[in-house]
Protein backbone atom coordinates (compact mmCIF):
# COMPACT_ATOMS: atom_id res chain seq x y z
CA UNK A 1 0.00 0.00 0.00
CA UNK A 2 2.75 1.94 1.03
CA UNK A 3 4.31 1.65 -2.89
CA UNK A 4 0.75 2.51 -4.53
CA UNK A 5 0.44 5.83 -2.00
CA UNK A 6 3.77 6.70 -3.20
CA UNK A 7 3.40 5.76 -6.77
CA UNK A 8 -0.32 7.59 -7.06
CA UNK A 9 1.33 10.66 -5.06
CA UNK A 10 4.25 11.12 -8.03
CA UNK A 11 1.73 10.78 -11.08
CA UNK A 12 -1.17 13.05 -9.28
CA UNK A 13 -0.12 16.87 -11.33
CA UNK A 14 -0.42 14.72 -14.56
CA UNK A 15 -3.46 12.68 -13.32
CA UNK A 16 -5.43 16.31 -12.63
CA UNK A 17 -4.21 17.65 -16.09
CA UNK A 18 -5.82 14.34 -17.57
CA UNK A 19 -8.88 14.47 -15.36
CA UNK A 20 -9.54 18.36 -15.59
CA UNK A 21 -9.02 18.07 -19.56
CA UNK A 22 -11.55 15.19 -20.07
CA UNK A 23 -14.21 16.30 -17.64
CA UNK A 24 -14.02 20.09 -19.15
CA UNK A 25 -14.20 18.41 -22.41
CA UNK A 26 -17.43 16.10 -22.13
CA UNK A 27 -19.28 18.72 -20.07
CA UNK A 28 -19.10 21.22 -23.20
CA UNK A 29 -20.20 18.65 -24.91
CA UNK A 30 -23.02 17.24 -22.84
CA UNK A 31 -24.21 20.54 -21.53
CA UNK A 32 -24.19 21.92 -25.31
CA UNK A 33 -26.32 18.67 -27.04
CA UNK A 34 -29.66 19.16 -25.46
CA UNK A 35 -29.86 22.70 -26.82
CA UNK A 36 -28.56 21.29 -30.48
CA UNK A 37 -30.93 18.71 -30.48
CA UNK A 38 -34.04 21.09 -29.66
CA UNK A 39 -32.60 22.96 -32.99
CA UNK A 40 -32.85 19.76 -34.96
CA UNK A 41 -29.10 20.28 -35.32
CA UNK A 42 -27.94 17.45 -33.55
CA UNK A 43 -30.41 15.14 -35.72
CA UNK A 44 -29.72 16.45 -39.21
CA UNK A 45 -26.00 16.11 -38.72
CA UNK A 46 -25.67 12.77 -37.01
CA UNK A 47 -28.07 11.64 -40.03
CA UNK A 48 -25.48 13.41 -42.68
CA UNK A 49 -22.94 11.85 -41.04
CA UNK A 50 -24.34 8.13 -41.04
CA UNK A 51 -24.78 8.82 -45.08
CA UNK A 52 -20.72 9.53 -45.49
CA UNK A 53 -19.62 6.54 -43.03
CA UNK A 54 -18.79 3.15 -44.56
CA UNK A 55 -21.49 0.21 -42.83
CA UNK A 56 -18.71 -0.69 -41.01
CA UNK A 57 -18.14 2.15 -38.94
CA UNK A 58 -21.26 3.17 -38.46
CA UNK A 59 -21.87 1.38 -35.19
CA UNK A 60 -18.49 2.04 -34.13
CA UNK A 61 -19.53 5.98 -34.29
CA UNK A 62 -23.36 5.77 -33.24
CA UNK A 63 -24.93 5.82 -36.47
CA UNK A 64 -27.48 3.54 -36.41
CA UNK A 65 -31.03 3.53 -36.27
CA UNK A 66 -32.60 3.26 -32.54
CA UNK A 67 -30.45 5.48 -30.72
CA UNK A 68 -31.58 8.88 -29.79
CA UNK A 69 -29.23 11.59 -31.62
CA UNK A 70 -28.02 12.73 -27.49
CA UNK A 71 -26.82 8.73 -27.55
CA UNK A 72 -25.57 9.28 -30.78
CA UNK A 73 -23.53 12.06 -30.38
CA UNK A 74 -21.90 10.68 -26.34
CA UNK A 75 -21.06 7.28 -28.29
CA UNK A 76 -19.52 8.73 -31.56
CA UNK A 77 -17.54 11.45 -29.54
CA UNK A 78 -16.66 10.12 -25.39
CA UNK A 79 -17.03 6.80 -26.30
CA UNK A 80 -14.52 6.82 -29.58
CA UNK A 81 -12.23 9.68 -27.65
CA UNK A 82 -11.96 7.30 -24.24
CA UNK A 83 -10.88 4.42 -26.63
CA UNK A 84 -7.69 6.44 -27.92
CA UNK A 85 -7.33 8.89 -24.66
CA UNK A 86 -7.66 5.83 -21.95
CA UNK A 87 -4.67 3.88 -24.19
CA UNK A 88 -2.82 6.81 -24.99
CA UNK A 89 -2.86 7.38 -21.37
CA UNK A 90 -1.85 4.25 -20.23
CA UNK A 91 0.78 3.43 -22.52
CA UNK A 92 2.73 7.00 -21.37
CA UNK A 93 2.10 5.81 -17.37
CA UNK A 94 3.57 2.09 -18.05
CA UNK A 95 6.48 3.36 -20.41
CA UNK A 96 7.29 5.11 -17.57
CA UNK A 97 6.81 2.53 -14.91
CA UNK A 98 10.04 1.30 -14.95
CA UNK A 99 12.24 2.37 -17.68
CA UNK A 100 11.73 6.39 -16.71
CA UNK A 101 13.05 5.33 -12.65
CA UNK A 102 15.88 3.53 -14.78
CA UNK A 103 17.11 6.82 -16.66
CA UNK A 104 16.63 9.01 -13.78
CA UNK A 105 17.97 7.20 -11.47
CA UNK A 106 15.15 6.88 -8.62
CA UNK A 107 15.15 2.55 -9.87
CA UNK A 108 18.64 2.79 -7.57
CA UNK A 109 16.42 4.56 -4.40
CA UNK A 110 13.40 1.79 -4.57
CA UNK A 111 15.86 -0.77 -5.16
CA UNK A 112 17.73 -0.13 -2.44
CA UNK A 113 14.49 -0.56 -0.47
CA UNK A 114 13.62 -3.81 1.43
CA UNK A 115 10.91 -4.47 -1.33
CA UNK A 116 10.23 -7.02 -3.89
CA UNK A 117 10.28 -6.47 -7.29
CA UNK A 118 7.04 -7.77 -7.69
CA UNK A 119 5.53 -5.67 -5.37
CA UNK A 120 7.02 -2.51 -7.03
CA UNK A 121 5.44 -3.62 -10.54
CA UNK A 122 2.22 -4.54 -9.09
CA UNK A 123 1.93 -1.03 -7.02
CA UNK A 124 2.32 0.42 -10.58
CA UNK A 125 0.15 -1.20 -12.36
CA UNK A 126 -2.49 -0.09 -9.73
CA UNK A 127 -2.11 3.16 -10.04
CA UNK A 128 -2.35 2.55 -13.45
CA UNK A 129 -5.66 0.82 -13.19
CA UNK A 130 -6.65 3.44 -10.48
CA UNK A 131 -5.38 6.39 -12.36
CA UNK A 132 -7.79 4.96 -15.72
CA UNK A 133 -10.57 4.77 -14.03
CA UNK A 134 -10.45 8.42 -12.42
CA UNK A 135 -9.88 9.47 -15.79
CA UNK A 136 -12.63 7.39 -17.27
CA UNK A 137 -14.82 7.74 -14.22
CA UNK A 138 -14.63 11.83 -13.85
CA UNK A 139 -15.48 11.82 -17.32
CA UNK A 140 -18.88 10.06 -17.46
CA UNK A 141 -19.46 12.05 -14.52
CA UNK A 142 -18.84 15.42 -16.14
CA UNK A 143 -21.11 14.07 -18.54
CA UNK A 144 -23.72 13.25 -16.10
CA UNK A 145 -23.70 16.68 -14.52
CA UNK A 146 -23.55 18.72 -18.17
CA UNK A 147 -27.28 16.25 -19.46
CA UNK A 148 -28.94 16.75 -16.24
CA UNK A 149 -27.92 20.47 -15.68
CA UNK A 150 -29.46 21.11 -19.10
CA UNK A 151 -32.39 18.70 -18.22
CA UNK A 152 -31.83 16.35 -21.31
CA UNK A 153 -33.41 12.80 -21.52
CA UNK A 154 -29.98 10.84 -22.10
CA UNK A 155 -28.81 6.88 -21.42
CA UNK A 156 -26.56 7.34 -18.31
CA UNK A 157 -26.49 3.40 -17.49
CA UNK A 158 -25.37 3.04 -21.14
CA UNK A 159 -22.85 5.96 -20.94
CA UNK A 160 -21.00 4.66 -17.47
CA UNK A 161 -20.99 0.43 -18.84
CA UNK A 162 -19.10 2.21 -21.92
CA UNK A 163 -16.45 4.61 -19.76
CA UNK A 164 -16.04 1.15 -18.31
CA UNK A 165 -15.77 -0.54 -21.37
CA UNK A 166 -12.92 2.08 -22.40
CA UNK A 167 -11.04 1.75 -19.37
CA UNK A 168 -11.01 -2.41 -19.66
CA UNK A 169 -8.79 -1.62 -23.43
CA UNK A 170 -6.91 1.20 -21.45
CA UNK A 171 -6.08 -1.26 -18.76
CA UNK A 172 -5.06 -3.98 -21.62
CA UNK A 173 -3.05 -1.29 -23.77
CA UNK A 174 -1.06 -0.32 -20.69
CA UNK A 175 -0.75 -3.69 -19.62
CA UNK A 176 0.57 -4.68 -22.76
CA UNK A 177 2.73 -1.63 -22.97
CA UNK A 178 4.32 -2.28 -19.48
CA UNK A 179 5.47 -5.39 -20.68
CA UNK A 180 7.33 -4.01 -24.12
CA UNK A 181 8.75 -1.52 -21.43
CA UNK A 182 10.54 -4.30 -19.94
CA UNK A 183 13.25 -4.32 -22.79
CA UNK A 184 13.42 -0.94 -23.18
CA UNK A 185 16.81 0.67 -23.25
CA UNK A 186 15.56 4.02 -22.48
CA UNK A 187 11.97 5.66 -21.24
CA UNK A 188 11.69 7.80 -24.53
CA UNK A 189 11.94 4.65 -26.76
CA UNK A 190 9.67 2.64 -24.74
CA UNK A 191 7.35 5.80 -25.13
CA UNK A 192 7.35 6.25 -28.51
CA UNK A 193 7.01 2.20 -29.27
CA UNK A 194 4.14 2.27 -26.65
CA UNK A 195 2.54 5.09 -28.92
CA UNK A 196 3.16 4.22 -31.92
CA UNK A 197 1.87 0.77 -31.37
CA UNK A 198 -1.61 2.24 -29.97
CA UNK A 199 -1.53 4.21 -33.22
CA UNK A 200 -0.92 1.78 -35.50
CA UNK A 201 -3.41 -0.95 -33.60
CA UNK A 202 -6.51 1.34 -34.13
CA UNK A 203 -5.78 1.95 -37.15
CA UNK A 204 -5.63 -1.65 -38.49
CA UNK A 205 -8.61 -2.41 -36.57
CA UNK A 206 -10.35 0.46 -38.29
CA UNK A 207 -9.36 -0.65 -41.20
CA UNK A 208 -10.79 -4.04 -40.60
CA UNK A 209 -14.14 -3.05 -39.52
CA UNK A 210 -14.54 -0.78 -42.32
CA UNK A 211 -13.67 -4.08 -44.61
CA UNK A 212 -16.18 -5.81 -42.43
CA UNK A 213 -14.03 -8.10 -41.06
CA UNK A 214 -15.10 -10.75 -38.77
CA UNK A 215 -14.24 -10.72 -35.43
CA UNK A 216 -12.36 -13.53 -35.10
CA UNK A 217 -9.78 -12.39 -37.93
CA UNK A 218 -9.41 -9.65 -35.26
CA UNK A 219 -8.65 -11.81 -32.17
CA UNK A 220 -4.87 -10.22 -31.89
CA UNK A 221 -5.99 -6.51 -31.76
CA UNK A 222 -6.91 -5.23 -28.08
CA UNK A 223 -9.35 -2.50 -30.10
CA UNK A 224 -11.64 -5.45 -31.58
CA UNK A 225 -12.50 -5.99 -27.59
CA UNK A 226 -14.44 -2.49 -27.75
CA UNK A 227 -17.24 -1.15 -29.19
CA UNK A 228 -19.11 1.75 -27.56
CA UNK A 229 -22.31 0.80 -29.22
CA UNK A 230 -23.39 -2.82 -27.11
CA UNK A 231 -22.88 -0.88 -24.17
CA UNK A 232 -25.07 1.65 -25.24
CA UNK A 233 -27.81 -0.70 -26.50
CA UNK A 234 -27.90 -3.37 -24.02
CA UNK A 235 -27.27 -1.09 -20.79
CA UNK A 236 -24.73 -3.10 -19.38
CA UNK A 237 -20.66 -4.33 -19.88
CA UNK A 238 -19.83 -6.54 -22.58
CA UNK A 239 -18.29 -9.52 -20.41
CA UNK A 240 -17.05 -11.35 -22.92
CA UNK A 241 -14.99 -8.63 -24.33
CA UNK A 242 -14.40 -7.18 -20.97
CA UNK A 243 -13.07 -10.95 -19.70
CA UNK A 244 -10.20 -10.76 -22.82
CA UNK A 245 -9.31 -7.55 -22.18
CA UNK A 246 -8.56 -8.41 -18.80
CA UNK A 247 -6.99 -11.71 -19.33
CA UNK A 248 -4.57 -9.74 -21.32
CA UNK A 249 -4.08 -7.26 -18.69
CA UNK A 250 -3.47 -9.95 -16.26
CA UNK A 251 -1.12 -12.07 -18.14
CA UNK A 252 0.78 -9.34 -19.94
CA UNK A 253 1.32 -7.73 -15.85
CA UNK A 254 2.50 -11.46 -14.79
CA UNK A 255 4.85 -11.97 -18.10
CA UNK A 256 6.06 -8.11 -16.89
CA UNK A 257 7.04 -8.85 -13.69
CA UNK A 258 8.71 -12.52 -14.34
CA UNK A 259 10.92 -10.33 -16.83
CA UNK A 260 11.49 -7.42 -14.26
CA UNK A 261 12.27 -9.60 -11.38
CA UNK A 262 15.38 -10.49 -14.05
CA UNK A 263 16.32 -7.18 -15.36
CA UNK A 264 19.72 -6.11 -15.00
CA UNK A 265 19.09 -2.38 -13.35
CA UNK A 266 22.47 -0.52 -15.02
CA UNK A 267 23.67 2.64 -14.31
CA UNK B 1 31.60 -12.94 10.98
CA UNK B 2 32.81 -10.34 8.10
CA UNK B 3 30.43 -7.00 7.19
CA UNK B 4 30.64 -7.74 3.62
CA UNK B 5 32.51 -11.29 2.48
CA UNK B 6 32.22 -11.32 -1.82
CA UNK B 7 33.50 -15.07 -2.76
CA UNK B 8 34.80 -14.45 -6.60
CA UNK B 9 32.13 -12.13 -6.99
CA UNK B 10 31.90 -10.87 -10.74
CA UNK B 11 29.66 -9.25 -13.11
CA UNK B 12 30.26 -9.41 -16.82
CA UNK B 13 28.32 -7.36 -19.38
CA UNK B 14 27.70 -8.27 -22.76
CA UNK B 15 30.82 -6.50 -24.32
CA UNK B 16 32.88 -8.66 -21.46
CA UNK B 17 33.72 -5.78 -19.61
CA UNK B 18 32.60 -5.15 -16.00
CA UNK B 19 33.99 -6.74 -12.92
CA UNK B 20 35.71 -10.27 -13.40
CA UNK B 21 36.39 -12.35 -9.96
CA UNK B 22 36.57 -10.10 -6.55
CA UNK B 23 37.40 -11.96 -3.55
CA UNK B 24 37.15 -9.61 -0.50
CA UNK B 25 36.31 -9.23 2.89
CA UNK B 26 35.81 -5.98 4.87
CA UNK B 27 35.36 -6.33 8.47
CA UNK B 28 32.33 -4.97 10.95
CA UNK B 29 33.11 -1.42 12.25
CA UNK B 30 35.60 -1.14 9.12
CA UNK B 31 35.60 1.88 6.27
CA UNK B 32 36.72 0.27 3.23
CA UNK B 33 37.72 2.43 0.19
CA UNK B 34 38.02 1.29 -3.22
CA UNK B 35 39.78 3.29 -6.02
CA UNK B 36 39.67 2.96 -9.38
CA UNK B 37 39.17 5.56 -12.87
CA UNK B 38 36.15 5.78 -14.29
CA UNK B 39 35.38 2.73 -16.25
CA UNK B 40 37.32 0.41 -13.56
CA UNK B 41 34.12 -1.77 -12.07
CA UNK B 42 33.41 0.12 -9.23
CA UNK B 43 30.13 1.02 -9.97
CA UNK B 44 29.58 -2.44 -11.14
CA UNK B 45 30.99 -4.24 -8.19
CA UNK B 46 28.49 -2.18 -6.11
CA UNK B 47 25.19 -2.86 -7.65
CA UNK B 48 25.73 -6.24 -8.29
CA UNK B 49 26.68 -6.07 -4.22
CA UNK B 50 23.15 -4.40 -3.89
CA UNK B 51 21.17 -6.84 -5.65
CA UNK B 52 20.80 -4.23 -9.01
CA UNK B 53 22.69 -6.81 -11.47
CA UNK B 54 22.93 -10.23 -11.11
CA UNK B 55 26.17 -12.03 -10.49
CA UNK B 56 27.49 -13.82 -13.35
CA UNK B 57 30.17 -15.33 -11.37
CA UNK B 58 30.76 -16.15 -7.70
CA UNK B 59 28.92 -14.91 -4.50
CA UNK B 60 28.51 -12.83 -1.68
CA UNK B 61 27.05 -12.33 1.85
CA UNK B 62 26.25 -9.17 3.63
CA UNK B 63 26.09 -9.57 7.18
CA UNK B 64 26.46 -13.26 6.82
CA UNK B 65 23.46 -13.20 4.67
CA UNK B 66 23.40 -13.70 0.26
CA UNK B 67 22.71 -11.42 -1.47
CA UNK B 68 20.65 -12.71 -3.68
CA UNK B 69 19.24 -14.91 -2.07
CA UNK B 70 18.04 -12.57 0.93
CA UNK B 71 18.26 -9.32 -0.99
CA UNK B 72 15.37 -8.03 1.38
CA UNK B 73 16.72 -8.71 4.57
CA UNK B 74 20.40 -7.32 3.35
CA UNK B 75 18.30 -4.12 2.48
CA UNK B 76 16.95 -3.35 5.66
CA UNK B 77 19.99 -3.36 7.08
CA UNK B 78 22.19 -1.70 4.60
CA UNK B 79 22.03 2.29 3.52
CA UNK B 80 23.02 3.31 0.07
CA UNK B 81 24.34 6.59 -1.36
CA UNK B 82 24.39 6.89 -5.52
CA UNK B 83 27.26 9.08 -7.12
CA UNK B 84 23.81 11.14 -8.68
CA UNK B 85 21.22 10.35 -6.00
CA UNK B 86 17.83 10.59 -7.76
CA UNK B 87 15.06 10.70 -5.59
CA UNK B 88 11.08 11.58 -6.79
CA UNK B 89 10.84 15.09 -8.12
CA UNK B 90 7.37 15.95 -7.13
CA UNK B 91 7.61 14.98 -3.77
CA UNK B 92 9.30 16.94 -0.99
CA UNK B 93 12.43 15.89 0.87
CA UNK B 94 9.98 14.38 3.60
CA UNK B 95 7.93 12.82 1.04
CA UNK B 96 10.68 10.66 -0.57
CA UNK B 97 12.28 9.89 3.13
CA UNK B 98 8.87 9.28 4.69
CA UNK B 99 8.45 7.02 2.12
CA UNK B 100 11.39 4.92 2.34
CA UNK B 101 10.89 5.33 5.86
CA UNK B 102 7.53 3.17 5.91
CA UNK B 103 8.49 0.55 3.31
CA UNK B 104 11.07 0.17 5.96
CA UNK B 105 9.25 0.11 9.12
CA UNK B 106 11.04 3.03 10.83
CA UNK B 107 8.99 4.45 13.10
CA UNK B 108 11.13 6.82 15.25
CA UNK B 109 11.64 10.02 13.18
CA UNK B 110 13.94 11.70 16.07
CA UNK B 111 17.04 10.01 14.16
CA UNK B 112 15.62 11.85 11.07
CA UNK B 113 15.21 15.22 12.83
CA UNK B 114 18.26 14.88 14.57
CA UNK B 115 20.28 14.54 11.10
CA UNK B 116 18.54 17.13 9.09
CA UNK B 117 19.31 19.45 11.62
CA UNK B 118 22.69 18.89 11.53
CA UNK B 119 23.52 18.38 7.92
CA UNK B 120 20.82 21.85 7.83
CA UNK B 121 18.43 20.56 5.38
CA UNK B 122 14.46 21.74 4.00
CA UNK B 123 13.08 18.76 3.78
CA UNK B 124 10.01 21.06 3.24
CA UNK B 125 11.23 21.68 -0.66
CA UNK B 126 10.10 19.84 -3.16
CA UNK B 127 13.34 17.75 -4.35
CA UNK B 128 13.48 18.65 -8.09
CA UNK B 129 13.95 22.87 -6.88
CA UNK B 130 17.00 21.72 -4.26
CA UNK B 131 20.58 22.35 -5.34
CA UNK B 132 23.08 19.76 -6.14
CA UNK B 133 24.25 19.74 -2.81
CA UNK B 134 21.11 19.99 -0.75
CA UNK B 135 20.28 16.40 -3.09
CA UNK B 136 22.77 14.93 -1.94
CA UNK B 137 22.04 15.90 1.80
CA UNK B 138 18.20 14.39 1.21
CA UNK B 139 20.14 11.11 -0.04
CA UNK B 140 22.61 11.23 2.60
CA UNK B 141 19.89 11.11 4.94
CA UNK B 142 18.07 8.29 3.09
CA UNK B 143 21.25 6.21 3.75
CA UNK B 144 21.31 6.82 7.37
CA UNK B 145 18.20 7.20 8.74
CA UNK B 146 17.28 3.73 9.07
CA UNK B 147 20.86 3.29 11.25
CA UNK B 148 22.33 0.82 8.74
CA UNK B 149 24.91 -1.19 10.11
CA UNK B 150 26.45 -1.49 6.77
CA UNK B 151 27.01 1.81 4.09
CA UNK B 152 27.62 1.24 0.88
CA UNK B 153 28.30 4.44 -0.86
CA UNK B 154 29.64 5.14 -4.36
CA UNK B 155 31.55 8.24 -5.01
CA UNK B 156 29.77 10.14 -2.33
CA UNK B 157 31.51 13.56 -2.46
CA UNK B 158 31.52 13.64 -6.49
CA UNK B 159 30.65 16.93 -7.71
CA UNK B 160 29.85 18.41 -4.26
CA UNK B 161 31.17 21.96 -2.76
CA UNK B 162 34.13 21.54 -0.04
CA UNK B 163 31.39 22.07 2.70
CA UNK B 164 28.87 19.35 1.84
CA UNK B 165 32.20 17.00 1.31
CA UNK B 166 33.17 17.66 4.60
CA UNK B 167 29.79 16.56 6.06
CA UNK B 168 30.16 13.53 4.45
CA UNK B 169 33.50 12.42 5.14
CA UNK B 170 32.55 13.44 9.36
CA UNK B 171 29.19 11.56 9.02
CA UNK B 172 31.33 8.37 7.53
CA UNK B 173 34.20 8.98 10.30
CA UNK B 174 30.96 8.78 13.21
CA UNK B 175 29.61 5.75 11.53
CA UNK B 176 32.81 4.00 12.16
CA UNK B 177 33.08 5.20 15.44
CA UNK B 178 29.29 3.74 16.70
CA UNK B 179 30.94 0.31 14.88
CA UNK B 180 28.73 0.78 11.52
CA UNK B 181 30.34 -0.80 8.27
CA UNK B 182 31.33 1.68 5.45
CA UNK B 183 32.31 0.41 1.64
CA UNK B 184 32.82 3.14 -0.37
CA UNK B 185 34.22 3.78 -3.58
CA UNK B 186 35.77 6.74 -5.01
CA UNK B 187 38.25 8.27 -7.41
CA UNK B 188 39.05 10.82 -4.51
CA UNK B 189 42.37 9.23 -2.96
CA UNK B 190 42.74 11.94 -0.72
CA UNK B 191 38.95 11.30 1.07
CA UNK B 192 39.89 7.64 0.96
CA UNK B 193 43.20 8.65 2.59
CA UNK B 194 41.05 10.42 5.08
CA UNK B 195 38.91 8.21 6.12
CA UNK B 196 39.74 4.39 4.97
CA UNK B 197 41.32 1.93 7.11
CA UNK B 198 41.92 -0.28 3.59
CA UNK B 199 42.02 0.79 0.57
CA UNK B 200 41.33 -2.07 -2.53
CA UNK B 201 42.29 -0.48 -6.13
CA UNK B 202 40.15 -2.30 -8.95
CA UNK B 203 41.86 -1.76 -12.01
CA UNK B 204 39.56 -3.35 -15.76
CA UNK B 205 37.49 -5.24 -13.17
CA UNK B 206 39.85 -6.90 -10.97
CA UNK B 207 41.14 -5.88 -7.43
CA UNK B 208 44.63 -5.99 -7.97
CA UNK B 209 45.85 -4.69 -4.23
CA UNK B 210 44.21 -4.45 -1.33
CA UNK B 211 45.72 -3.00 1.95
CA UNK B 212 45.81 -0.77 4.79
CA UNK B 213 46.38 2.97 3.59
CA UNK B 214 49.67 3.06 5.44
CA UNK B 215 51.01 -0.07 4.15
CA UNK B 216 50.25 0.46 1.15
CA UNK B 217 52.38 3.48 1.41
CA UNK B 218 55.20 2.12 2.53
CA UNK B 219 55.30 -1.23 0.57
CA UNK B 220 58.98 -0.70 -0.38
CA UNK B 221 57.46 2.01 -2.09
CA UNK B 222 59.18 5.74 -1.89
CA UNK B 223 58.29 9.04 -3.34
CA UNK B 224 61.72 10.50 -4.34
CA UNK B 225 61.89 14.58 -4.87
CA UNK B 226 65.98 14.75 -6.19
CA UNK B 227 67.87 17.68 -7.93
CA UNK B 228 70.37 16.58 -9.60
CA UNK B 229 73.72 18.83 -10.32
CA UNK B 230 74.66 16.91 -13.18
CA UNK B 231 73.03 14.81 -16.37
CA UNK B 232 70.42 12.42 -14.86
CA UNK B 233 69.51 10.98 -18.17
CA UNK B 234 70.22 7.31 -17.01
CA UNK B 235 67.67 7.73 -14.47
CA UNK B 236 64.73 6.41 -15.65
CA UNK B 237 66.73 3.24 -17.12
CA UNK B 238 66.85 2.03 -12.95
CA UNK B 239 64.72 -0.90 -12.18
CA UNK B 240 61.90 -0.13 -9.96
CA UNK B 241 61.57 3.93 -10.94
CA UNK B 242 57.86 4.76 -12.27
CA UNK B 243 55.72 8.20 -12.41
CA UNK B 244 59.15 9.99 -13.19
CA UNK B 245 58.53 13.75 -14.24
CA UNK B 246 60.73 17.13 -14.12
CA UNK B 247 58.91 19.37 -11.90
CA UNK B 248 61.43 22.75 -12.13
CA UNK B 249 65.14 21.89 -11.31
CA UNK B 250 63.42 18.59 -9.31
CA UNK B 251 62.94 15.43 -10.60
CA UNK B 252 60.24 13.45 -8.61
CA UNK B 253 59.24 9.47 -8.98
CA UNK B 254 58.23 6.79 -7.37
CA UNK B 255 60.99 3.96 -6.34
CA UNK B 256 60.17 0.34 -5.37
CA UNK B 257 63.46 -0.97 -4.45
CA UNK B 258 66.70 -1.22 -2.08
CA UNK B 259 66.79 2.71 -1.02
CA UNK B 260 70.90 2.33 -1.05
CA UNK B 261 71.06 1.03 -4.49
CA UNK B 262 69.40 4.05 -5.63
CA UNK B 263 71.13 6.62 -3.48
CA UNK B 264 74.93 5.37 -4.84
CA UNK B 265 73.39 5.59 -8.31
CA UNK B 266 72.17 9.40 -7.40
CA UNK B 267 75.63 9.80 -5.86
CA UNK B 268 76.75 9.62 -9.68
CA UNK B 269 75.42 13.08 -11.01
CA UNK B 270 75.99 14.61 -7.69
CA UNK B 271 72.99 15.69 -4.73
CA UNK B 272 71.99 19.10 -4.48
CA UNK B 273 68.56 18.39 -2.92
CA UNK B 274 67.07 14.89 -1.88
CA UNK B 275 64.19 13.55 0.33
CA UNK B 276 62.77 10.13 0.90
CA UNK B 277 59.22 10.13 2.19
CA UNK B 278 56.24 7.69 2.51
CA UNK B 279 54.66 8.12 -0.98
CA UNK B 280 51.04 9.96 -0.49
CA UNK B 281 48.12 7.79 -1.95
CA UNK B 282 47.79 9.13 -5.37
CA UNK B 283 51.45 7.60 -6.17
CA UNK B 284 50.56 4.30 -4.75
CA UNK B 285 47.23 4.89 -7.10
CA UNK B 286 49.43 5.98 -10.16
CA UNK B 287 52.09 3.15 -10.03
CA UNK B 288 48.97 0.88 -10.47
CA UNK B 289 47.72 2.77 -13.42
CA UNK B 290 50.85 4.51 -14.85
CA UNK B 291 53.74 3.01 -16.23
CA UNK B 292 52.69 -0.92 -15.76
CA UNK B 293 54.19 -1.40 -12.21
CA UNK B 294 54.17 -4.44 -10.13
CA UNK B 295 51.21 -5.58 -8.77
CA UNK B 296 48.91 -4.37 -11.76
CA UNK B 297 50.30 -7.62 -14.05
CA UNK B 298 50.91 -10.25 -10.90
CA UNK B 299 47.43 -10.88 -9.26
CA UNK B 300 46.20 -9.52 -6.49
CA UNK B 301 48.54 -8.32 -3.79
CA UNK B 302 46.69 -8.60 0.04
CA UNK B 303 47.59 -7.19 3.48
CA UNK B 304 51.66 -6.11 2.92
CA UNK B 305 52.00 -6.97 -0.74
CA UNK B 306 51.68 -10.76 -0.08
CA UNK B 307 50.43 -11.94 -3.53
CA UNK B 308 47.67 -14.49 -4.57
Amino acid sequence: MTLFRQYFRAQRAGLLIWVGSNGVLAWVLASTSKPMELGGTLGSFMSKLADKFPPGLRGMFGLVPGLSPIDSLIQAKIGIWLAIILPVYACILAASAVSREVDRGTADFLLALPVRRRDILIARWAVMAANLGLIAFSTWGALYVGLKMSSAVANFTGYFWMTAQAWFLGLAAGSLAMLGSMWAREHDGALRWALASVGVLFTVDLGMRVAEMPKLARFFNPFTYFDSLQPLLRKSLVWGDAAVLLGASLVSLWLAVRVFESKQIEA
Amino acid sequence: MDAIDLKGLGHLYRNGKGVKRVDLQVKQGEVFGFLGPNGAGKTTLIRTLLGFLSPTAGSATVLGLDIVRDRRQVSTRVGYLATNPALYDALTGYQNLDFAMKVRGVKDYARLKDLAGRLGVDLGQRFKTLSRGSKQKVAILNALVHDPDVLILDEPTTGLDPLVQEAVRSLITEERSRGRTVFMSSHDLAEVEAVADRVGIIKEGEMVTVDRVENLRKQRMKYVSFEPEGDWSELPRISGVVSLRQDGRKVKFTYTGAIPALVSAMQKWGIVDLSITDPPLEEVFLSFYGQGAAGSQNGTRHEGGAER
